[in-house]
């Protein structure tokens, strides 16, 4: 996801762009605002079949139009996430049967390799699926389930979540919570936290240990979220940097593995909730990011 | 067909392991070279790999994000003569009509693998049965 279909689809677009070169800045603008007037073409698509009866015939041309265009890009987004859901689900069946031919030889050690590198691929399979479910109207719901927040279920739910990014890497994730009988969205909290701390391991120095700080604080007016790392940073001056739109992996992004979506996702829900999101960051330094939601 | 060198492009770190598996059965004792990185393989035809004189296999993953397979073709073929000693196995997660239409040009493809690969697709491809 992860991480080919955006360049797949960015292709496939830019014959509608003329003189589009695959990755200039004008033919990468041109695919992110296509993507974007499409993500919002869902919620369109329901508003437009709601007034539909109430329209002039003329009015309906222009609507079916409008649908059968939202309807091109939707077919071109199932295709490309399928995809890359395939190219997963490809290793993971080679992968079995390369499980059987060694446990038919008895090769414990062979197992073990193959072992590791299915729970790799199941992991994430897993993350491009929820990243995708997590999008869906259909899901927000679970957002409003509040919960007295517990620390340890907090870090727990994290560190499973992360593990298959932190598997033989120097990572310390320190935490700090200073939460007083926090009545809250467990799921909110967890999905925030697990796509930055994902995106800190994805954009870490190589051979420097990874250090987060991650801590979650009760203020007067709601909660505030902070991860901090001392990561590779990014240059947010640059006008291409445009980290919270759907696919928008641009840059250094395109040789780390990933789908493209957390940073969406994670404006998207911190949205819905009011809130606000901040990040300071530093190439070369790292990165902060700050998460305010206000709670009533 | 039998090959001393087999060449494995493609992004995916578990699926260079999976098909190193895969054709070293296909050939057992041949020599597996594998590149992450399509730039880098490019790199290794130009300073070493097009000099060899017998007929290479070169599994070539059509969807990589730094490069497209066919992209990978069309930078060789502007800096060589001939890839004649390249065998060309395009593999594909889900043989797109398109990705076909585009490497089908090139005359060093000798065919398309949908994923997961296997000894019986590559034989199938290569010696027809």
């Amino acid at each position: 996801m992860e991480r080919n279909f955006s360049d797949r689809l960015l292709q496939s677009q830019l014959k509608k762009v003329p003189d589009g070169d695959i990755y200039s800045k004008e033919g990468i603008d041109a695919f992110l605002k296509m993507v974007n007037e499409a993500y919002t073409g869902f919620e369109e698509e329901r508003r437009l079949n709601k007034h539909i009866e109430s329209l002039s015939n003329h009015e309906l041309e222009v609507a079916n139009e409008e649908l059968r265009n939202k309807n091109d890009f939707l077919d071109s987004f199932n295709h490309g996430m399928a995809h890359d859901i395939k190219n997963h689900t490809s290793n993971i069946i080679g992968l079995i049967t390369m499980l059987r031919k060694y446990h038919g030889r008895n090769d414990a050690k062979m197992i073990g390799t193959i072992i590791e590198k299915l729970d790799l691929s199941a992991n994430q399979l897993t993350a491009i699926v929820q990243g995708f479910l997590y999008l869906s109207r259909a899901e927000a719901n679970i957002d409003n389930q509040f919960a007295v927040i517990n620390e340890d279920e907090v870090t727990t739910a994290i560190n499973a979540e992360t593990l298959f990014l932190t598997m033989g890497k120097d990572c310390r994730i320190n935490y700090r919570f200073e939460i007083n009988e926090l009545f809250f969205s467990f799921h909110v909290i967890k999905i925030i936290f697990v796509n930055l701390i994902s995106n800190s391991i994805k954009f870490s120095k190589k051979n420097e240990p990874i250090i987060i700080d991650v801590s979650l604080i009760q203020t007067p007016a709601g909660i505030e979220l902070l991860v901090k790392d001392n990561g590779l940073g990014m240059n947010l001056s640059d006008p291409d940097n445009k980290i919270f739109e759907l696919f928008n992996r641009t840059g250094d992004t395109r040789m780390v593995k990933g789908t493209g979506v957390g940073l969406f996702m994670i404006k998207k829900i911190v949205d819905r909730h009011a809130g606000k999101v901040a990040v300071d960051s530093e190439l070369g330094k790292g990165t902060i990011f700050k998460i305010e939601i206000p709670i009533k | 067909m039998s090959y001393k060198k087999i060449i494995l492009v493609d992004d995916n770190p578990t699926t260079i392991f999976y098909n190193q598996d895969v054709v070293s059965d296909f050939c057992p004792g041949a020599e597996i070279m594998a590149f992450e990185n399509p730039i880098e393989f490019i790199a290794a035809y130009g300073e070493s790999l097009h000099k060899e004189e017998e007929a290479m296999l070169l599994l070539l993953d059509i969807n990589m994000p730094l490069k497209l397979g066919y992209e990978v073709l069309e930078e060789l073929e502007e800096t060589h003569d001939n890839l004649d000693n390249l065998h060309v196995l395009m593999v594909t997660s889900s043989n797109l009509r398109n990705d076909v239409e585009k490497s089908s040009r090139f005359l060093c493809v000798v065919g398309y693998i949908e994923k997961p690969l296997t000894v019986a697709k590559i034989n199938k491809v290569l010696n027809g049965f």
